[in-house]
């Protein structure tokens, strides 16, 4: 691949086809993300949009198709990929701190003989004061708002430091300040030339967020900008005509 | 006195069994009881009780092995590798069991290490002549037997497990908070799970001896969820867990000389004991502090009641509409949020502080503004002042903004009296 195209080039999948046991979960999935857009996955639960994500971080077994990030195959692009999981996903009681959080998004940068240097404090500071949890940091991470819990993640997400990011239901459940703390971060990340997938459930404000919408549901709909994509002949046609406005979904695969 | 308290507490330890039993015991139990903090923490407690019942056959063919091999030597080293295979196999067979057909893994677990541990009593009564382990050991242990040899292996498999934890304390802990993330940067997940699985089975080997299979799953997982209850960072987690471990230990031992019962058993009943003081005891997480929590639960609305009649001038307790002795409760939960001085309380009287009153004004605007924009609705002025006394305690701030700019920006309330401004963090 020339330089010229490797520049450009994001996320491909070609034909992307999984199933678990006799589920097709993803049919001939083909996207094309560019480098340093903002993309959000639209679809009913079920439609497999977190497995999309996991896709791109090389997780799930494919029956067809190849998923490349910044054209190399997923196995050789670990690192690359920061994730933000579903808050349902995660054991609120751990007993770790909000800083310990955030430096666990300085692990993959150093070797594992390697400890953690004033160099990794310093940026695990910084995205603490990104998302304005730093006056939370020694509290056990269970000891948050809902919406606070989604900034110790988002942070950490920053601290990794990579070129994509891959966040799973941010929105769901937030109170109005992270949601602007959010759509801030990501407004920063598309700044810094970052390409970002965000699994997504509200219709009403994909237009604000994202460049790029990829409607699914189990198959792509649509793929574009939100005017486009966001048009209710298509909607009634990928969520079964029954919903005009998707309902919250807060857990569970979607 | 002095007499008895030396027989009791101190005569113990002139006996070279009490003490190696005490030595060997904790050694073991602050290998358990740290390396237990993740098993516990990764919900594998289950794992971890079927993977020390089927080491079994492992460590029997072990023996069997190494007595035909080197007459009689070496059994240690034998016990050791047989049981690690046998650790290996059970996880691995328990993983492959829960990814075919519809077999869920607790049914795997309960499978393969039933039927490991039938293998092993098969291999050991069919070999009896040969094998120098009978099963009632295997369950007991025998912590007054503790040999130098014993000790070697539980000091030896106590640093290894120890240096593994410190060496790779960051993996481990990230593995086990979040696998995907862990995963997605790298790291090894599976070959984590058989470095845990590995030492499940080192410290199940060298304790199985000292305190048997049930007593030693007992040291994993107890000590370790007791320090749970009680903190919420995991070094100190592993800490409190170590000191619990060696507290079961020597406390058991002190209670098995004075009641003469089974040293294992009596170690895993007094960690039983502890762990029970501490779910009761424990400071935040314990039943106690719940049953106190929902104690001092305080409806908010009457909180917010007694507010807007002191900000309103009533100050004497016994002027308010309310059941005294829930009003002292309500009171109490007040002076705790520092809403009311505790000092004129004492008195019977109800005095803000600075903080009450901001809070107070808060609620009286919104009732004032309540009372308003209801009125304006249409509703009699007798029964908006109703409504507005339960409305009132829906103060969201945007809301009470929306209304003042309804009723454009009053300064006084229907009857005339000021409307406090919107507070400055408004």
């Amino acid at each position: 691949m020339d330089a010229a195209t490797a520049s450009s080039t994001g996320i491909t999948m070609e034909h992307l086809t999984v199933s678990y046991q006799t589920k097709a979960v993803l049919v001939d999935v083909s996207l094309d993300i560019p480098r340093g857009t903002v993309v959000g996955i639209l679809g009913p639960n079920g439609a497999g949009k977190s497995t999309i994500i996991k896709s791109i971080m090389g997780f799930v077994p494919r029956d067809y198709g190849t998923v490349r990030v910044f054209g190399q195959p997923v196995a050789d692009a670990r690192g690359l990929v920061a994730y933000v999981p579903q808050r349902g996903q995660i054991d609120w009681s751990f007993p770790v701190t909000v800083r310990d959080v955030v430096t666990m998004g300085r692990y993959g940068h150093r070797r594992w003989y390697q400890s953690i240097r004033g160099e990794d404090r310093e940026k695990v500071k910084h995205a603490l004061d990104a998302v304005r949890m730093t006056e939370f940091a020694d509290r056990q991470i269970g000891q948050l708002s809902g919406g606070q819990q989604q900034r110790v993640f988002m942070a950490r997400a920053l601290a990794q430091e990579s070129d994509i990011l891959l966040l799973d239901e941010p929105f769901a459940g937030v109170d109005a300040a992270t949601e602007r703390a959010i759509a801030g971060l990501l407004a920063g990340a598309r700044e810094e030339g970052k390409t970002v997938v965000v699994v997504h459930h509200d219709l009403e404000t994909a237009a604000e967020f994202f460049d790029r919408v990829v409607l699914l549901n189990r198959r792509v709909y649509a793929y574009g900008p939100p005017r486009e994509v966001l048009e209710p002949n298509l909607l009634a046609e990928v969520y079964g005509g029954t919903l005009r406005k998707m309902s919250w979904n807060e857990e569970g695969e979607a | 006195m002095s007499a008895w308290l030396y027989n009791v507490f101190c005569e113990p330890w002139t006996h070279a069994y009490f003490v190696k039993g005490a030595l060997g015991g904790s050694i073991i139990a602050v290998a358990c009881a740290v390396l237990g903090c993740y098993i516990i923490l990764r919900k594998m407690a289950f794992i971890g009780d079927a993977m020390s019942h089927a080491l079994l056959p492992g460590v029997g063919i072990g023996y069997l092995v190494m007595n035909a091999l080197f007459a009689g030597g070496f059994t240690a080293g034998g016990l050791l590798l047989g049981a690690l295979i046998a650790a290996l196999l059970t996880s691995v067979s328990i993983s492959f069991l829960s990814n075919v057909g519809r077999i869920a893994e607790d049914t795997a677990i309960g499978i393969i290490y039933t039927g490991l541990f039938a293998a092993g009593v098969v291999i050991l009564t069919r070999f009896q002549q040969h094998i120098n382990i009978d099963l009632n050991h295997f369950f007991q242990g025998d912590i007054y037997g503790v040999s130098w040899a014993d000790l070697w292996l539980s000091a030896g498999v106590a640093a290894v497990v120890l240096s593994i934890i410190t060496i790779f304390y960051r993996h481990l802990t990230i593995v086990s908070f979040d696998p995907t993330m862990a995963a997605s940067i790298g790291l090894p997940t599976r070959g984590i799970h058989i470095l845990l699985t590995i030492m499940i089975a080192l410290v199940c080997v060298a304790g199985i001896s000292m305190v048997g299979v049930i007593m030693i799953v007992g040291l994993l997982i107890t000590p370790a969820a007791l320090a749970y209850m009680l903190t919420d960072r995991l070094p100190r987690m592993m800490g409190l867990a170590a000191v619990m471990g060696v507290l079961s230990v020597i406390t058991g031992l002190y209670f098995s000389e004075w009641v003469n019962a089974s040293g294992g058993g009596s170690i895993m009943f007094m960690g039983f004991l502890l762990f029970l003081v501490g779910l009761i005891l424990a400071p935040r997480y314990g039943l106690m502090a719940a049953w106190l929590r929902r104690r001092r639960l305080v409806p908010q609305a009457d909180l917010e009641d007694v507010l807007r009649w002191a900000y309103e001038g009533c100050r004497e307790i016994e002027e308010l509409p309310l059941d005294k002795r829930h009003l002292r409760k309500v009171a109490r939960q007040m002076v705790r949020e520092d809403l009311i001085d505790p000092g004129p309380l004492r008195k019977g009287c109800i005095l803000l502080t600075d903080k009450g009153s901001q809070e107070a004004a808060h609620i009286m605007r919104s009732h004032q503004l309540w009372e308003g924009h209801l009125i304006r609705s249409g509703m009699s002025a007798e029964a908006a002042h109703e409504a507005a006394h339960e409305l009132e305690h829906l103060h969201y701030r945007n809301v009470l903004v929306d209304f003042d700019a309804e009723l454009e920006h009053p300064a006084k309330d229907v009857d005339g009296k000021p409307i406090p401004p919107a507070g400055s963090d408004g």
